[in-house]
C-alpha cells in the first residue's frame, strides 16, 4: 500500500462527496483525510484534497473512475512524490468499450506504471470508438514493458493502437 | 559541349514528365552544365521509338496528349524495351516504368539489362529498388556503373543526394518521415477539415492526389517500399520489403483524429527506421513537431551523430516535381562521362 493524495474540484452540492468516497472505498482505498478548501471555492466547485492508502493498480482504478464520472482531478500523487517521470500518449480505435476498456487500460498498469488521463469519444453502438490516454511510468524499462503489453492487448482485441512518434 | 545519349524506359506520367522538362530545360542544362542530353530511344510496352540522331520528343508528347499511340511516328520499331537496350548505343538508361509492387518487375529486369549492357542507370522505380536493392547495387558495382534512384523515395526531395553529398562525416542513426503525399492529404483534411477518411479520400482523388485504386497509398505499401530504399541506401542496411512492419490508415476514424487534435497532436502516416527495425504506421505527432506538415507534402527527419536533426520537406510525387530528382541523377552521372 502506498500513501496517495488526490486533489479534485468537487461540485458543491449534497451527495457529491459521498460519491467520491464510494469510489475510493469500492477500489479498496483506505481513507486518511479529507480537506475542503472552501476559501478557494470558485464557480460552484470546491477544491478537495483527499489522502488515502492504496496499491498502485487500485490508485489507477480510482483515478480512472473519477475521470469516468466527470470528477476533475487537479493533482494526483502516490508514494509521497510525483508519481511518474516518463509519459506516453496513445490512441486506441475500435470496439474499445465492448472489449472491456478497464481490462485494456489496466493491462498496462503495475507498481511503476499508471494511467494519468483518459479521453473517450463514443459514436454509435456499432461504430468504433476512440480513446486517447496518457500513461506515466517511473522509468523507461517500465514504460517499454507497459507499451509491449498494450500492443499485445490491442492485437488480441483487434484494436488499432496509435502511439507517439519517437521524438 | 558533352553530348550524352539517353534511353528513356517508359513513357507514362513520369516518362512524359521527363520529356517535357528536357524540352523546357535543354538550353539551361547546356548553359549551366555544358551537357547536351539526347534521347535516342523511348521504350513503351508494345514497341520503341529509336533514332540515333535524337527522338522527336515533342511529336511523341503531342501524340500521347491526343490519346494516340506512338506507332504512328516513323521512328517506331516493333521491338521490346530489352531489345532496344541491347541494340541501341547509349550512355544512360532512365528507367521510369510503373512496376509491380509485389515483384519489382518489369523495372528490375530492365535495370539489370541496362547495367549488363554497360549503361549507367537513373531510376524512379521504387518497386524495383525495394525488391532487388542489394542485387542491383552489387551488379552496378561489378559493372562499375552508376545506379542512382533519388526520385524513387521522396520524389522531389533530395534525400539520398543529401546523405551522399552533404552529410559526409555524420552517421545517420535513425530516420522518420512522411513518405506518402496522398495519406498526408487525407489526414490533414480529417484534422483541419473535420472530414471522415472516405470523404477526404474522394477529395484527394478528385484533385488527382490519389489513384482510382488508392490501396497502395492508404494501406502504407507505397511508403513501405520507399522506407526500404532509404534504409538500405542511407543507413547501409540490407532490408527487404517483407522486413517492414506495415499498418495503413484505413482504421483511423474522424473521432480519433479529433481526439488527437484536442490533446495537441495530429495523426500522420510515419515511416520509421531505427534500431528496432523498419515500420510504417499511423503515429501521434505533436502539433509543433517539424513533421507536422500539411496537404500532400512529404518530410523526412534524419537523426545524425554530429549535425543532430536534419529535416527535409518537399513534394514527394508528381509528374513534374519528381523530375527534379531524376535530372539530378542524370546530371550527376554525366559529370563522370
Amino acid at each position: 500500500m502506498e500513501d496517495c493524495k488526490i486533489e479534485i474540484k468537487l461540485e458543491d452540492k449534497p451527495g457529491a462527496l459521498s460519491h467520491v468516497l464510494d469510489i475510493i472505498a469500492k477500489n479498496s482505498g483506505n481513507l486518511f483525510s479529507i480537506n475542503h478548501i472552501r476559501e478557494r471555492k470558485k464557480e460552484g466547485s470546491v477544491p478537495v484534497v483527499i489522502q488515502f492508502q492504496a496499491t498502485e493498480p487500485d490508485f489507477s482504478k480510482i483515478v480512472f473512475d473519477f475521470e469516468k464520472h466527470g470528477i476533475e482531478i487537479t493533482e494526483k500523487r502516490i508514494g509521497g512524490a510525483e508519481e511518474t517521470q516518463l509519459t506516453q500518449e496513445f490512441i486506441l480505435i475500435g470496439h474499445v468499450i465492448d472489449t472491456d476498456i478497464k481490462d485494456t487500460i489496466y493491462s498496462v498498469c503495475d507498481k511503476d506504471v499508471m494511467v494519468k488521463s483518459l479521453d473517450i469519444s463514443l459514436k454509435g453502438l456499432k461504430e468504433p470508438s476512440s480513446v486517447f490516454a496518457e500513461i506515466g511510468a517511473k522509468n523507461s524499462k517500465s514504460l517499454g514493458i507497459a507499451m509491449k503489453k498494450l500492443e499485445e492487448t490491442a492485437k488480441r482485441k483487434n484494436l488499432l493502437l496509435i502511439t507517439g512518434i519517437q521524438t | 559541349m558533352k553530348t550524352v545519349r539517353l534511353l528513356l524506359l517508359g513513357f507514362g506520367v513520369i516518362g512524359r514528365g521527363f520529356a517535357k522538362v528536357l524540352i523546357e530545360k535543354s538550353d539551361y542544362i547546356k548553359k549551366k552544365h555544358g551537357i547536351e542530353l539526347k534521347v535516342v530511344g523511348v521504350g513503351e510496352y508494345n514497341g520503341c521509338l529509336v533514332d540515333e540522331k535524337g527522338v522527336d520528343l515533342k511529336a511523341a508528347l503531342d501524340l500521347r496528349e491526343k490519346g494516340k499511340w506512338l506507332d504512328m511516328l516513323p521512328q517506331w520499331k516493333k521491338i521490346t524495351t530489352k531489345e532496344m537496350i541491347d541494340k541501341v548505343q547509349a550512355d544512360i538508361a532512365v528507367e521510369v516504368v510503373p512496376s509491380d509492387i509485389k515483384t519489382g518487375e518489369p523495372g528490375a529486369g530492365l535495370i539489370e539489362a541496362a547495367l549488363k549492357k554497360g549503361l549507367h542507370v537513373a531510376s524512379s522505380d521504387k518497386c524495383a529498388m525495394a525488391h532487388r536493392f542489394s542485387e542491383l547495387m552489387n551488379l552496378a558495382k561489378k559493372q562499375d556503373k552508376w545506379l542512382l534512384f533519388e526520385s524513387s523515395a521522396g520524389g522531389g526531395m533530395p534525400l539520398m543526394n543529401l546523405a551522399r553529398e552533404c552529410i559526409q562525416a555524420d552517421e545517420v542513426k535513425s530516420m522518420e518521415g512522411i513518405l506518402n503525399g496522398t495519406t498526408n492529404y487525407i489526414l490533414t483534411k480529417m484534422s483541419k477539415g473535420g472530414m471522415d477518411l472516405e470523404t477526404a479520400l474522394r477529395e484527394a482523388q478528385e484533385l488527382g492526389y490519389a489513384e482510382a485504386d488508392p490501396t497502395y497509398d492508404v494501406e502504407g505499401i507505397d511508403a513501405a517500399a520507399k522506407t526500404v530504399i532509404l534504409a538500405n541506401d542511407i543507413m547501409g542496411m540490407n532490408k527487404k520489403f517483407s522486413d517492414v512492419k506495415i499498418m495503413g490508415i484505413r482504421g483511423v476514424t474522424k473521432e480519433a483524429v479529433q481526439l488527437a487534435k484536442k490533446n495537441g497532436y495530429v495523426i500522420k502516416l510515419i515511416a520509421e527506421v531505427n534500431s528496432s527495425g523498419l515500420s510504417v504506421g499511423p503515429k501521434l505527432v505533436p502539433e509543433n513537431h517539424p513533421l507536422n506538415i500539411e496537404s500532400n507534402l512529404n518530410a523526412v527527419m534524419f537523426k545524425t551523430d554530429i549535425g543532430r536533426d536534419v529535416v527535409i520537406i518537399g513534394r514527394g510525387a508528381g509528374g513534374r516535381e519528381t523530375q527534379s530528382a531524376i535530372f539530378s541523377d542524370v546530371i550527376r552521372i554525366c559529370r563522370d562521362l
